[in-house]
């Protein structure tokens, strides 16, 4: 897929901690009860049956358990979060129209200027709701839609009925169930049969109140022949109460398209990203991941792949960065389901300052996937001895007709490296950051550039006073 | 005869433990190309990590002074940044890191100047064709997956690229085809001048056929145990390192 | 059962003479050898209380529940070998399990002194083809600068259960190697934990398997770095034909204070039947950060192009295939420290391989 030239300004870190004081009360629903989600799908002039999936995820999220396995979960209380907050503006198409204390904050997050320069359309999420969403009029014209998931319910009931959590039944674990009951936001994109959106379309969710939940759900289906390079973002200031974001994607690429999912994933330090995504890719299509996960206090995210048709394919590229008080449990699925399936995971992780980062992976191949290729490469690096790397691929392989690789690493920056990097002039502060740069290197040209930019500017904080 | 760049008096090293460096005395002036050969294990690439600063290696003795002044305590990049430069017997592989991007980051350490990208893309290209290396080479990864000879020719790129005052060689010939060894002399002797001096470490006379040596050493045992001539060498090669065994007990 | 000490031949008994267990006892000792018979003996061993680390693994679980459900041992020895002795020939215990012996209980000890070296066999095969279920729990310590080879073969019959519970402690610079060759029962569960406590220490886990008709293979090995400059390497190499199931997980553990530690895990897996299922698992758990951590794990088929490269040199499908098959064990089978051993494996995968 051809990557777009683009220049962005490098952004300040400092954004992503600017809080706008915006008065809450009279907004916030809490809790969890059938009378606040049939609440929620009033106000939202939902269709019956999505009410029945959102009743029918909140028995589903009652009766299962706390996930028995990864990482410590105790501190979250559902209950305590503020499931639904209730804007007192409609959607927007246009800047000028958002109220001006959210406007300020994705201004300072750049995403009008990356809009009018890079972006073939952009959708703000601020909280529980879509605040501003657009599109360039030649896609629209071409019968690309871009919308709210709202909107999409009103508009094109059908395909949001057939397609939604379908892939990701609430029945699937706790936090799919939950997202089931309380979903709000995110986006709706489809891109008709043989049209080429080669402009990314970008989607920013922000989290802004204390105490909150953000629950989107995002849904996409790339035609046959189609393809999409889609841009997920994410933030949100520090807090000292938890947050939970509990989203859900579901993906459908049909024959012979293509989607590039990106997202950079820099919430703060007092979320739990409990994420869901999952693609179905049919015959000859390509699903490419791309993951960064540098925020939260705990993730869970393991995007999963179904390649259901023959010849599809799946790349996931994926880098964590864990520092202090942040346990990062991410990693990918495959599920191989057809033959002459390929799909490449490529995984690097980062831990310093008694960071925890866990690489979790499946890779499946079923008996009738024959003639397929699979290959996993994970790489870690430790900075210190407080923390801890973790790497645990799963790989089931059900035919003989398979080709499969794994590879791992585990370890430090090698002192003969720096010596090296040193006897050429390079101070020993640089060259560690020259080598930890270069280990990332490979997964961060896979982002799109402004994203690029970001993921080395985060670095650079993450890895200040540490090194040396 | 130039002014004096190195001076190494009585110098004694080891690693773990275990000596290495059993007293070398050594003078380099600007200008000069000395030459240093000696058996396996003798101590000739200690000598030259010695010298570059590996901190592998301890100092237990004598003095090494570079320009004047004592360099025994100082770190490997003060040293690089002096004009010291060693191309590596087995230089690490850094994946990740372009030949160009470190190479520019570099220059900018020694000279402490910024490098703009496009002048510093320019005089890179120079060189790699004066090398005989191909463009796309700027593009790898810093010696990853680069074969033993490709390694080579990029160090003495990088060599060619840092333009230091004294350049030490260790075993920079050795795997290397006869072209490639032409190319890289050749490269050595469009670099050498008055201000600069060369240390180059071999057990090969082939080496010596492309330059100029101004002075032979021959390492034994942790010791030079002989100094002369070009006609040194060819000593060596006649009669190999033995004839001069009576020299560890002399 | 007998236990018996030979130099080259499995089947005779060279040196000493033939032990023969006397009802439910044996007890031998000199230069610097100490059996005894765990028979009725209490099992006074921590393994009972041995929390397995790499989580609660219910495979583990079921080999500790069905070991204290029976808690009388029919089977095992006690064996020390004294500080600074090294015992010049292998010591070798053959087990059989038969219609008489169909519940087996065994409890080993193993002690190794300080400076002193052992290589010890447990070979475990049927005599018919009853069903049984072997329960088995081995429990090692490796003193400083000693070194035990152990070796176990596992032959038994297809319609037996077979658990194996290992766990060794290697102190000071003290060295455990691991040959582990799994070929018989219906079903095995054996798991291998090697703690490498001393600064200095090494664990080397050789694993070959091979498994064919409806045979289920669960194989955990954990090794566990946690004395500096331990090191540790588990390698695996299996072949997989018919409906044959198997379950790798290999687990490296890298604890605070293993600076400098070095460890590796490596699979090999060669499928030999579409049908045949292959799970693996090879996790790497790090918490020190100056060490050096990598697994690989490569599965396949026989390629045509080698069966075809092969052929055109004249060997005919089957002897092409064995080649291949032979090429994937060969290099741990070529490391097992005895020669009689190395051939009894090769011929029984041969047997194995044309279906006995």
């Amino acid at each position: 897929m051809a990557k777009v030239k683009q220049d962005i300004q490098e952004p300040d870190r400092l954004v992503f901690d600017l809080k706008q004081d915006i008065d809450y009360r009279n907004k916030t629903w809490k809790g969890l009860s059938v009378e606040l989600i049939e609440e929620i799908s009033r106000k939202k002039q939902e269709p019956d049956w999505m009410r029945e999936i959102r009743l029918r995820s909140l028995e589903i999220y009652k009766s299962k358990p706390m996930p028995q396995w990864g990482p410590d979960l105790s501190d979250l209380d559902v209950n305590e979060i503020i499931t639904y907050i209730d804007p007192d503006f409609k959607k927007q198409n246009s800047w000028d129209e958002v109220p001006e204390e959210i406007k300020e904050i994705f201004t300072a997050l750049g995403i009008p200027k990356a809009e009018q320069e890079s972006l073939a359309g952009v959708g703000a999420q601020f909280d529980s709701e879509i605040v501003y969403q657009n599109m360039r009029n030649e896609l629209a014209k071409q019968g690309v839609i871009y919308m709210d998931m709202e909107t999409a319910l009103q508009e094109y009931e059908d395909i949001i009925r057939e397609h939604f959590m379908k892939l990701v039944p609430p029945e699937d674990h706790k936090f799919a169930a939950l997202h089931g009951a309380v979903w709000s936001g995110g986006s709706f994109v489809y891109v008709p049969e043989g049209v080429q959106v080669d402009i990314p379309l970008q989607s920013y969710f922000r989290l802004n109140a204390p105490g909150a939940g953000q629950f989107e759900h995002t849904l996409i289906i790339v035609e046959k022949g189609a393809s999409l390079q889609f841009i997920e973002g994410c933030s949100a200031p520090k807090y000292s109460v938890n947050n939970l974001h509990a989203g859900c994607v579901e993906l459908y690429v049909r024959e012979g398209a293509r989607l590039r999912y990106s997202t950079i994933e820099n919430w703060s330090k007092n979320m739990y990203n409990l994420n869901t995504k999952r693609v179905l890719v049919e015959k000859d299509g390509l699903i490419e991941w791309i993951s960064g996960s540098f925020g939260s206090r705990v993730s869970m995210l393991y995007p999963m792949s179904i390649l259901k048709g023959e010849g599809a394919r799946a790349e996931f590229t994926g880098i964590s960065f864990a520092s202090k008080n942040q346990t990062l449990d991410t990693g990918a699925k495959i599920l191989h389901a057809a033959p002459g399936t390929t799909s490449t995971i490529n995984s690097r992780s980062i831990a310093k300052d008694g960071g925890k980062v866990f690489y979790r992976g499946l890779v499946k191949v079923l008996p009738e996937a024959v003639n397929s290729k699979a290959s996993v490469s994970c790489e870690s690096l430790m900075l210190d001895s407080q923390s801890r790397s973790d790497t645990v691929p799963v790989i089931d392989i059900r035919n003989d007709q398979v080709d499969f690789g794994h590879e791992a690493k585990v370890g430090r920056i090698s002192e003969e490296a720096i010596y090296y990097l040193m006897s050429r002039g390079i101070s020993e502060e640089e060259a560690r950051a020259l080598i930890v740069r270069g280990f990332v290197e490979p997964i961060a040209k896979e982002f799109p550039l402004e994203y690029a930019v970001e993921l080395n500017n985060l670095l650079k904080i993450e890895l200040e006073g540490t090194i040396g | 005869m130039g002014e004096n760049l190195l001076e190494i008096k009585n110098l004694r090293a080891t690693v773990e433990g275990k000596e290495i460096l059993k007293g070398i005395n050594l003078k380099v002036n600007k200008g000069e190309i000395h030459v240093i050969m000696g058996p396996n294990g003798a101590g000739k690439s200690t000598l030259a990590n010695v010298i570059m600063g590996d901190p592998t290696y301890e100092i237990t003795g004598g003095e090494i002074t570079f320009q004047g002044e004592s360099i025994n305590e100082l770190e490997v990049d003060k040293r690089a940044r002096k004009g010291i430069f060693l191309s590596f017997q087995y230089p690490e592989e850094i994946p990740g890191i372009s030949v160009e991007n470190f190479l520019r980051t570099a220059k900018a350490a020694v000279t402490g100047e910024e490098q703009g990208i496009f002048q510093f893309r320019k005089l890179l290209l120079e060189k790699m064709a004066m090398l005989d290396m191909k463009e796309e080479y700027a593009g790898r990864y810093l010696n990853h997956g680069f074969s033993g000879g490709e390694k080579k020719k990029n160090e003495i790129l990088q060599m060619a690229m840092l333009e230091p005052v004294l350049a030490i060689l260790d075993e920079t010939d050795s795997g290397l085809d006869i072209d490639a060894i032409r190319i890289v002399t050749e490269g050595i002797r469009k670099i050498a001048s008055e201000e600069n001096s060369f240390l180059i470490i071999t057990h090969y006379n082939r080496i010596l056929d492309y330059l100029d040596a101004d002075y032979v050493h021959i390492l034994m045992y942790g010791r030079i145990v002989k100094s002369g001539d070009i006609s040194l060498a060819k000593e060596i090669e006649e009669s190999g390192f033995i004839a001069l065994e009576e020299v560890r007990n002399g | 059962m007998d236990i018996l000490m030979s130099q080259t031949d499995l089947s005779k008994n060279v040196y000493p003479e033939k032990i023969e267990l006397d009802g439910s006892r044996i007890d031998f000792s000199g230069d610097g050898l100490i059996i005894r018979s765990s028979e009725s003996r209490q099992l006074l061993s921590p393994f009972l209380d041995v929390e397995y680390i790499a989580g609660k693994d219910e495979r583990v679980e079921k080999i500790k529940e069905f070991f204290s459900a029976h808690s009388f041992i029919n089977a095992g020895y006690h064996i020390e070998i004294l500080k600074g002795y090294k015992l010049d020939r292998p010591l070798i215990i053959n087990q059989y399990s038969d219609n008489k012996r169909s519940r087996i209980n065994e409890y080993n000890s193993i002690f190794l002194g300080e400076n002193s070296a052992a290589t010890i066999v447990f070979n475990y095969n049927a005599e018919d083809e009853s069903e049984a279920i072997n329960s088995r729990v081995t429990e090692i310590r490796v003193a400083d600068n000693a070194v035990l080879n152990i070796i176990k073969l596992q032959r038994g019959n297809n319609s037996s259960l077979n658990l194996d519970y290992n766990t060794a402690e290697v102190h000071g610079a003290g060295v455990i190697n691991w040959y582990t060759v799994e070929m018989g029962s219906r079903e095995s569960i054996s798991s291998f934990h090697t703690e490498l406590k001393g600064n200095g220490s090494s664990g080397f886990l050789s694993s070959i398997y091979f498994a064919g008709g409806e045979q289920d293979f669960d194989l955990n090995y954990t090794m566990e770095l946690t004395g500096a400059r331990s090191l540790g390497r588990i390698e695996s190499r299996g072949v997989m034909k018919d409906k044959a199931r198997k379950m790798f997980r290999g687990n490296l553990f890298f604890n605070s204070g293993a600076v400098k530690a070095d460890g590796s895990e490596k699979e090999t897996v060669l499928l030999l039947s579409p049908e045949a299922k292959t799970e693996s698992i090879p996790a790497l758990y790090c918490g020190e950060e100056d060490v050096v951590g990598e697994h690989a794990a490569s599965v396949g088929r026989i390629s045509d192009k080698q069966l075809y490269y092969l052929m055109s040199r004249g060997l005919s499908l089957s002897e092409a295939r064995r080649l291949l098959v032979e090429s994937t064990l060969n290099p741990l089978i070529e490391v097992i420290p005895l020669p009689e051993v190395r051939e009894l494996v090769n011929e029984e995968i041969l047997r194995r391989l044309y279906n006995e």
